[in-house]
């Protein structure tokens, strides 16, 4: 499967060859926990059914994964183009915003992350970028939380902020 | 039955149904959005709503992104949903010699047209088949759930042998959480966070709104549309003659497919078109503006919507991303679609009916209006809507249950989405598989009890049972004979 801004087929593509093994990897570690003591014991033990169907599927999982592997291997894929520098800055900022979510409530991690999100896709002019931070990041925060009354993490007893 | 009905006739119901409709049409009609999309972003938000108003307000934003994919189809040669995609092949043509207006009045009409028509299947169908569905036991649904995830893994992008592996990824991960018969957790690690399982909502918004994000800011499009305003306008009665057989054949074909698990408005639309091109007698103008084209594509989009209701409601069973969203939305407001539905509350679900014949009908109202207002929204630089997107669905994450923990959730599956669909993995399977894991579970361990812990009693349990298990299996073999059979050919040729 291609897409219209893939430069071409190259060789093996070493993304899907290493996500690949990546799901091989993480079925395959999971089926070894599934046999862990700890689901052979206790109530475990009277219930021997809780973990035929997780290790099942984790088999299947597992060896799909692993065809997916050799399939991709030997197979070649398209050299993605795209603006990749924008799409680590975005991930980076919404994994900053997870971690910093609980300490510093929803208000205030979000302002940050429209502000920085904006910065990283190509916006420069500062009175849009103060403008649309204002409305998409607090804005859009007071309409849920204290209009529309759907309370979302806060840091203050109260839920003001 | 009426008046059970009439309960849910309420003024938060017809406002749920007229904003459900504006945002549907608006986010359908913004290229990179799409019917998914706007669900997740909706569903967290319903919660603080009555469980009438939020189903209306999803379905409304449902049917209304379907229709609302045609408009940038038509004036700007963009899809605003994969569903309009077939639409783009005779509605820009028409826009580019001047009659952008005449296009979208047919795409309006058609859509209309075929939402009503799927309704009306979908009240005959669904009592129907809730009245067979009573005869399904829990190895029956088993066996349901294995076949609709293999069709939806075989029809999905990509290669089938990744559907299925995402299919099992996405059953695997809804297991994740505290055992359901013995209460005690499985694959927590310890974090506490993880003994109630991962919040589905959060995983759903994180898989197709922030990889939407992402993917779309990889291709940094930035697009200020040149877009000149239009007006409808709708055809005559006149204009009609000759083709009230192309639209009936249409709007069948999206009500057959959108039934079937795994299949999409999108795949009806392209049936519809290639049917419609083969049989219309304009056929030779389809690609150049002919309004024959239009009136397939869009017909049988919208008929999908209906029907594809039908296994949804009367089997608890979803076909595609959209309607599993729209079980989601169901099961969280208490409703349990499925053999009890028709039975225990059917006042709702025929609400639910009525409620698609009036969003199909809000539709052809508002569409006026929004289509003039697109004139604007097209010119938004895409990166204040991706902007909007990422707040929407952190918004989205956080409210489902408070918990910060589902925020990295999403984030972390928004990741992994983005991963997934580089590497050319479809993600309806692993949603699909993440939405019936329970039902799967829980079917497959009263089965057990029933067997004896003999799995293989399973195959021969009933008539039902093995009919679907062996369905599956043909699924499953098809693309190796087929490849078989092909090999076969080309050396006999040779």
């Amino acid at each position: 499967m291609t897409s219209a801004d893939d430069t071409g087929t190259a060789a093996r593509s070493p993304f899907r060859l290493g996500l690949a093994l990546l799901l091989a990897a993480a079925a395959l570690a999971l089926l070894a926990h599934a046999f862990a003591p700890r689901y052979a014991t206790g109530i475990f033990a009277t219930a021997p059914n809780a973990m035929v169907l997780p290790k099942v599927l984790l088999a299947l999982w597992g060896g799909m994964a692993l065809a997916l592997v050799a399939v991709e291997w030997r197979g070649t894929g398209p050299v993605a183009a795209g603006r990749w520098a924008t799409v680590l800055w975005l991930g980076a900022i919404l994994v900053g915003a997870a971690l910093l979510l609980p300490v510093a409530g929803f208000a205030l991690t979000v302002t940050p992350v429209v502000f920085a999100s904006l910065l990283a896709m190509g916006e420069r002019r500062p009175l849009v970028l103060l403008v649309a931070t204002a409305v998409l990041g607090p804005g859009l925060w007071a309409l849920f939380h204290h209009v529309l009354l759907i309370r979302l993490p806060s840091i203050l007893p109260g839920g003001l902020l | 039955m009426i008046e059970a009905v009439l309960t849910h006739v309420t003024l938060g119901a017809a406002l749920a149904i007229l904003i459900g409709t504006l945002l549907g049409i608006v986010v359908g009609g913004l290229p990179g959005l799409g019917s998914v999309v706007g669900l997740t972003i909706c569903l967290p938000f319903t919660f603080t709503i009555e469980t009438g108003p939020a189903i209306f307000l999803l379905l409304a934003v449902y049917c209304g992104s379907v229709y609302g994919g045609s408009i940038s189809a038509i004036l700007i040669n963009t899809p605003g949903t994969p569903q309009a995609a077939a639409t783009t092949l005779d509605g820009y043509p028409m826009a580019e010699r001047g009659e952008g207006g005449a296009a979208l009045g047919w795409a309006t009409a058609a859509s209309v047209a075929g939402g009503l028509l799927s309704c009306l299947v979908l009240i005959l169908a669904a009592p129907q088949l809730a009245r067979v569905a009573v005869r399904f036991g829990s190895i029956e649904v088993f066996a349901l759930i294995v076949m609709a995830l293999t069709c939806i893994a075989a029809v999905s992008q990509g290669s089938m042998l990744k559907g299925l592996t995402m299919g099992a990824f996405g059953l695997f991960l809804a297991l994740i959480g505290t055992d359901p018969v013995v209460g005690m957790p499985r694959f927590d690690f310890g974090v506490f966070d993880l003994s109630a399982g991962l919040d589905l909502i959060a995983a759903v918004i994180g898989l197709f709104a922030l990889s939407e994000a992402l993917e779309r800011a990889r291709l940094g499009e930035g697009t200020v549309a040149a877009v000149r305003s239009v007006r409808i306008r709708l055809p005559g009665l006149g204009q009609w003659r000759g083709r009230l057989g192309g639209l009936l054949r249409s709007s069948g074909i999206g009500c057959g497919v959108g039934a079937l698990p795994g299949t999409g408005a999108a795949t009806a639309a392209f049936i519809a078109y290639a049917l419609a091109r083969q049989t219309s007698p304009r056929g030779g103008a389809f690609g150049t503006g002919e309004p024959d084209g239009i009136v397939a594509a869009e017909s049988s989009n919208n008929a999908v919507t209906g029907s594809a209701m039908i296994p949804t409601l009367a089997l608890g069973i979803p076909g595609d991303v959209v309607t599993a969203i729209l079980l989601n939305a169901l099961i969280i407001h208490g409703v349990t679609p499925g053999v009890r539905l028709m039975a225990d509350d059917a006042p709702l679900v025929y609400a639910i009916f009525a409620a698609l014949i009036v969003v199909n009908l809000v539709m052809l109202l508002m569409a006026f209006p929004v289509v003039r207002l697109f004139g604007w929204l097209l010119r938004i630089p895409e990166r204040f809507i991706l902007a909007a997107v990422i707040v929407l669905s952190l918004l989205g994450a956080a409210a489902v249950r408070g918990n910060p923990f589902d925020v990295l959730v999403a984030v972390l599956f928004g990741l992994l989405g983005f991963a997934l669909r580089r590497g050319g993995y479809p993600l309806a399977p692993l949603v699909i598989g993440l939405v019936l894991g329970p039902q799967l579970e829980k079917t497959f361990r009263r089965g057990l009890l029933l067997k004896g812990d003999d799995f293989g009693a399973f195959f021969t349990h009933s008539p039902i049972a093995t009919g679907i298990f062996a369905l599956t299996a043909l699924l499953l073999l098809a693309p190796l004979v087929r490849r078989l059979w092909a090999a076969r050919r080309s050396g006999g040729a040779a």
